[in-house]
């Protein structure tokens, strides 16, 4: 087995007498995209800010590609890109000098930084605009070259921090196909964010953490299944839902979660797919004029308020 | 990632840092706007100086203000408009948060505000470049000596260097209460600057009062010993300010405050005046102990290592030589010894009110610090506390002089067991011989109590940052 290229171990870090995160440990495979959950002043920025070496653990110890954070943080920020969630822009610099800029601070030299430059313009579409000074870019441009720039020295580990907050949905698919590229690439990317439905789709492991701690690690589907033993379905009906509403009343191992204007959403015990089928037979033969039913799944954002209920 | 090592880019031969703030800096409008001011006042001085040739009486008088008016119209751009920029130059990007996505690069915080420097450096040597001209045709139209003005310019401009690096050093400051002060002293500092030094270079420019060269060679000598000493310390005040907490400037600007004494030695024993030299070290040594002693006490493992990992030299000049107000209380110990050494050597602690002023001095920059260090030890406030009781001592001092002015009494004695006002009085020459020898107790032991105070206080730190050592693990201390 390769040795996790992420490794936190009891990380803790106080400012003064608040604990903002309390012993957080966890693992993380190469070339994985895991998503970094957790309401507003969880721990989570602070978190990834040690992880980038820009703050120092109060105790406990943090690896990016066997290396740590502590002892050698120039080993590992040759490691990491970090894309904080505000970026600061530069009065009369263009989008390429600003590039250019952080090549040279990478130590790339002529030929080699121009072409650097130059793939990572086009990687995140910004050569079109690459004269552009860069304090007249919208949001969403603004994001690619915060992108681009986290990119230029091309860095085995991509810490992004709400790299997706602010965008409109144009920008924020656009920014969601340049995450999948990455991990295509095989690099190893640590996204936190607060649209949950979009971390289901590129994560391939979801971390939650809540009042400094972790409270969740695993992958998207075993937050998103409502468990073997049940499932809710949305039944709809042509006309009076009544009919389907007493019917379900009388159904032993059934119950409405809720009403809906033509029918209704129920949470079915002891349910797996061969139940479900009879299910819908039963519906359709003791005359439930059913003209819909599917399994709903559950959304994140419902495990991730659960789990926020669950936790101490 | 790999590096080649061909540079056929000019770019590539410089800093990052100075190519970026070029390319801001060129284009931003002050820059614009002081290189075309400095175009449009430098024709109109022209000008009135043809008027003034040609008008035979009286010109004498028209070619001295004339003169006064041409270094003042040079002196604004060189000595305010361009080191007023540093002052922004570190605050805006630490407002802007691109700072720290700076330092996840290769360059340091060294580089980081030594790019910032020289970045308005050049543009100053630009707008010098743009004066030139008019510094020839002065010559061509009589009256000055070229070789004077030459000088004259190169003496502003070591000035601006120097001020620019004084911007750069205030520029991480966050509060706006130090930075309110801080643009307060500095329109003062400009002020009494740019006036001072207008009125010497106009007045030697014209009447070659120091018959032929425009300064004794010792003030060169004594401009290559400080200034650059002078530039680096504010470059490295400003790096320590922004740098991660793993970079560890203390050495350097430690370092630094032992080579301005060596440096004042040097100039002693080549014939300089003694006196002078110690003072100017003086000053800027000031400058470093009240840094070092605000610097905020912080655990981080690295910076301890490689002192460790020498032995027990190691863990001695650890004690010396990494950041924090603990070591830079001890390092307190090798400034006295060897400030007092040399002072003693050279003959300036040959008179008692020579003693007194040097232990007052010792006494002002200590006694503040080890108020605040006894009543908050870890405040994150130190260096307003610090500057708010140097008002307050320093109005004391004023009233009560006052005071004993009105009623005759010696009134002044009761600030003798205050070190900072006592060192105020000494400076304006307001200690009596007959109160010097009481004067130079009641200080001296205050003033070693002060240190005693400061160093008894590390000691909790001190054994906090053993035990963090001893469990191997990261902690603040």
């Amino acid at each position: 087995m390769t040795e996790p290229i992420i490794q936190v171990e009891n990380l803790e870090r106080d400012f003064g007498n608040v604990k903002a995160v309390k012993g957080v440990s966890f693992e993380i495979a190469r070339g994985k995209v895991v998503g970094f959950i957790g309401a507003n002043g969880a721990g989570k920025t602070t978190t990834m800010r040690m992880m980038v070496t820009l703050d120092s653990p109060t105790s406990g110890s943090i690896r990016i590609g066997g290396r740590d954070v502590t002892d050698e943080p120039g080993e590992v920020r040759r490691r990491v890109g970090w894309m904080p969630d505000a970026y600061g822009t530069y009065e009369n610099m263009t989008v390429f000098e600003y590039l250019d800029f952080y090549g040279r601070a990478f130590g790339y030299k002529d030929e080699e930084r121009r072409k650097r430059v130059r793939e990572v313009m086009e990687f995140t579409d910004l050569a079109s605009i690459g004269d552009r000074p860069m304090d007249t870019l919208s949001k969403g441009m603004g994001q690619r070259l915060c992108l681009g720039r986290t990119l230029i020295h091309d860095p085995e580990v991509l810490v992004l921090d709400e790299p997706a907050a602010g965008l409109d949905p144009k920008a924020r698919i656009e920014f969601k196909n340049l995450v999948r590229l990455l991990a295509q690439q095989g690099k190893t990317i640590f996204i936190s964010s607060h649209i949950l439905s979009e971390l289901g789709e590129m994560c391939d492991y979801l971390l939650f953490i809540d009042a400094g701690r972790i409270v969740h690690h695993g992958t998207t589907e075993s937050l998103t299944d409502h468990g073997s033993v049940e499932a809710v379905v949305e039944i709809r009906v042509q006309g009076d839902p009544e009919t389907l509403y007493a019917w379900i009343i009388a159904a032993p191992g059934m119950q409405i979660t809720d009403r809906l204007k033509n029918g209704a959403r129920v949470r079915v015990s002891h349910a797996d797919g061969e139940d479900l089928t009879g299910l819908l037979k039963t519906l359709v033969s003791d005359g439930v004029p059913v003209n819909a039913f599917f399994k709903v799944e559950r959304r994140l954002e419902d495990a991730f308020v659960d789990m926020l209920k669950g936790s101490p | 990632m790999t590096s080649t090592s061909t540079r056929a880019d000019f770019g590539d031969w410089l800093s990052p840092m100075l190519v970026k703030e070029l390319r801001q800096g060129i284009r931003s409008k002050v820059f614009m706007a002081a290189f075309f001011l400095t175009q449009v006042l430098m024709i109109l001085s022209v000008v009135f100086n043809l008027t003034a040739v040609n008008e035979g009486d009286g010109a004498g008088k028209m070619v001295d203000f004339l003169n006064g008016l041409f270094w003042f119209l040079i002196g604004v751009p060189l000595l305010f408009l361009m080191p007023i920029r540093g002052f922004g130059s570190l605050y805006g990007e630490i407002k802007a948060g691109t700072l720290e996505l700076v330092f996840l690069t290769r360059l340091s915080a060294l580089r980081i505000a030594a790019g910032k420097w020289t970045a308005l450096m050049v543009q100053t040597l630009l707008l010098v470049a743009a004066v030139l001209p008019y510094v020839l045709l002065r010559y061509f139209l009589g009256s000055v000596d070229v070789v004077q003005d030459l000088q004259s310019v190169l003496i502003l401009l070591l000035a601006s260097g120097m001020l620019t690096a004084a911007t750069i050093a205030l520029s991480p400051y966050e509060s706006k209460i130090l930075r309110a002060l801080f643009s307060v002293g500095m329109i003062f500092g400009f002020i009494f600057l740019l006036f001072g030094l207008i009125g010497v270079i106009a007045g030697n420019a014209i009447r070659g009062s120091m018959g032929g060269s425009f300064a004794p060679w010792t003030f060169y000598f004594g401009a290559i010993l400080f200034a650059p000493a002078f530039i680096f310390l504010g470059l490295e005040v400003a790096a320590s300010h922004i740098a991660p907490p793993a970079e560890n400037h203390a050495i350097r600007k430690r370092l630094l405050g032992i080579y301005l004494l060596l440096a004042a030695a040097l100039l002693a024993l080549l014939g300089a005046n003694a006196a002078a030299a110690y003072r100017v070290a003086l000053v800027l040594l000031g400058v470093v102990v009240i840094d070092t002693l605000a610097e905020p006490q912080r655990f981080v493992r690295s910076v301890y290592m490689p002192f460790l990992k020498q032995g027990p030299a190691g863990k001695t000049l650890a004690l010396f030589f990494t950041p924090g107000w603990v070591s830079a209380s001890w390092f307190l110990i090798i400034l006295t010894a060897v400030g007092g050494g040399l002072l003693g050597l050279h003959g300036q602690l040959d008179d008692r009110e020579d003693v007194l002023r040097i232990v007052s001095l010792l006494g002002w920059l200590i006694f503040p610090a080890a108020l605040i260090r006894l009543a908050a030890p870890e405040t994150k406030y130190f260096l307003g506390l610090y500057i708010a009781l140097q008002f307050l001592f320093a109005a004391v001092t004023f009233l009560v002089n006052i005071m004993a002015g009105i009623s005759q009494e010696p009134m002044t004695m009761w600030l003798c067991p205050l070190p900072p006002c006592t060192f105020l009085l000494t400076f304006f020459g307001q200690v009596k011989d007959m109160q010097m020898n009481d004067f130079l107790w009641v200080t001296g032991l205050v003033t070693a109590a002060s240190l005693g105070l400061l160093l008894a206080r590390t000691i909790t730190p001190l054994r906090d940052i053993r035990a963090s050592l001893l469990q191997n693990s990261p902690k603040d201390a």
